[in-house]
């Protein structure tokens, strides 16, 4: 089912469409030793980059004192260590008590929007970007701004009542999962897909 | 309000009060789980410290909560996942409990406590 798919793949996903698999994969087998041209720039495969690379020198040096191969639990935690970092990148402020600021990582809520878009029949969501509706520390705290981009489904449905189906599904989970007013919503229809139609594997190419 | 003497050593080793925090986080509802730090993680595999690296092992149960204590008080930063009910109103739950729990089990005064969420499971 979409949903499982763009959610199960959505945990290893960088926020620029890059995956974390892949990152790891070529950096420990030495074939990605280099940071290509779109790592050099993007701060999401940087920070990743950086993380992996410690972790691996890290356990290269363990495993030469100790001569053992690394516990198959290791590379969940350190991907799941170097993702929490990457979303520690972008904190949003949802709210401000006297015990101090709570805040939600910007990729967390983008699951979130893609999740529910997703569950618009025949609509997969594709690109994500949340930010604070207002300036941070003001009374723009908890309520947020998203673009969306997405595949809709070809007829017989018009398109605007299939994306106001997604407006407020999207406007019921920020709602219901982040706790968060949604206030604005910008889509944008990339593309649109046949009924029974190659089935689409989600995320960016 | 009480404050430590400047000549005198914190009685509660932050060792123990990230622990105390953990254990009030965790009991929460809607918390799913504490969200490790990295630096942690990076620290537990350094050299000699690979023994305590575990097959199928957790992150330690502190992973996840940072605490400090400063001349106003605790300090305490706390990333974790929620799953099942609004985020900002389990953010704040915890910032209550941890308050709660930290000063109630060591006495000190809890100045600060903030609170990231890293992940929201979506299908709840």
């Amino acid at each position: 089912m979409a949903m499982t798919t763009s959610d199960s793949a959505e945990g290893t996903q960088l926020p620029c469409g890059r995956s974390l698999d892949a990152l790891w994969a070529g950096l420990a087998s030495g074939t990605a030793a280099e940071p290509d041209e779109h790592e050099r720039t993007c701060p999401h495969c940087r920070t990743a980059r950086d993380g992996l690379g410690a972790l691996l020198g890290a356990v290269h040096g363990a495993r030469a004192e100790r001569d053992e191969p690394p516990p198959s639990s290791l590379r969940e935690r350190i991907m799941g260590a170097v993702r929490a970092e990457v979303r520690r990148g972008e904190l949003l402020p949802l709210a401000s008590t006297p015990h101090g600021v709570v805040t939600i990582s910007a990729q967390a809520v983008a699951v979130v929007v893609r999740f529910a878009a997703d569950t618009v029949p025949g609509v997969r969501a594709r690109r994500c970007a949340v930010q604070l509706a207002g300036e941070p520390g003001t009374s723009a705290d908890g309520v947020l701004q998203v673009e969306l981009s997405l595949v809709v489904p070809a007829g017989p449905r018009p398109i605007p009542d299939v994306v106001d189906d997604v407006r407020s599904r999207v406007a019921g989970a920020v709602d219901r999962s982040v706790g968060a007013r949604l206030g604005r919503l910008d889509v944008v229809v990339e593309d649109v897909l046949d009924a029974g139609g190659p089935d689409s594997t989600g995320g960016a190419r | 309000m009480t404050t430590l003497p400047s000549d005198e050593r914190p009685a509660v080793p932050e060792t123990v009060l990230a622990a105390i925090a953990a254990e009030a986080v965790l009991a929460v509802p809607g918390v799913d789980r504490l969200e490790p730090r990295f630096g942690a993680l990076l620290g537990s595999l350094a050299g000699s410290a690979w023994a305590h690296v575990q097959p199928g092992g957790v992150p330690g149960p502190t992973a996840g909560v940072d605490a400090e204590v400063q001349a106003d008080g605790v300090h305490l930063g706390i990333d974790l996942a929620v799953s099942g009910r609004p985020a900002a109103a389990v953010a704040v739950a915890v910032q209550q409990a941890v308050a709660d729990a930290v000063r109630s089990r060591t006495g000190l005064d809890v100045a600060r406590v903030t609170v990231a969420v890293l992940d929201v499971d979506p299908a709840s």
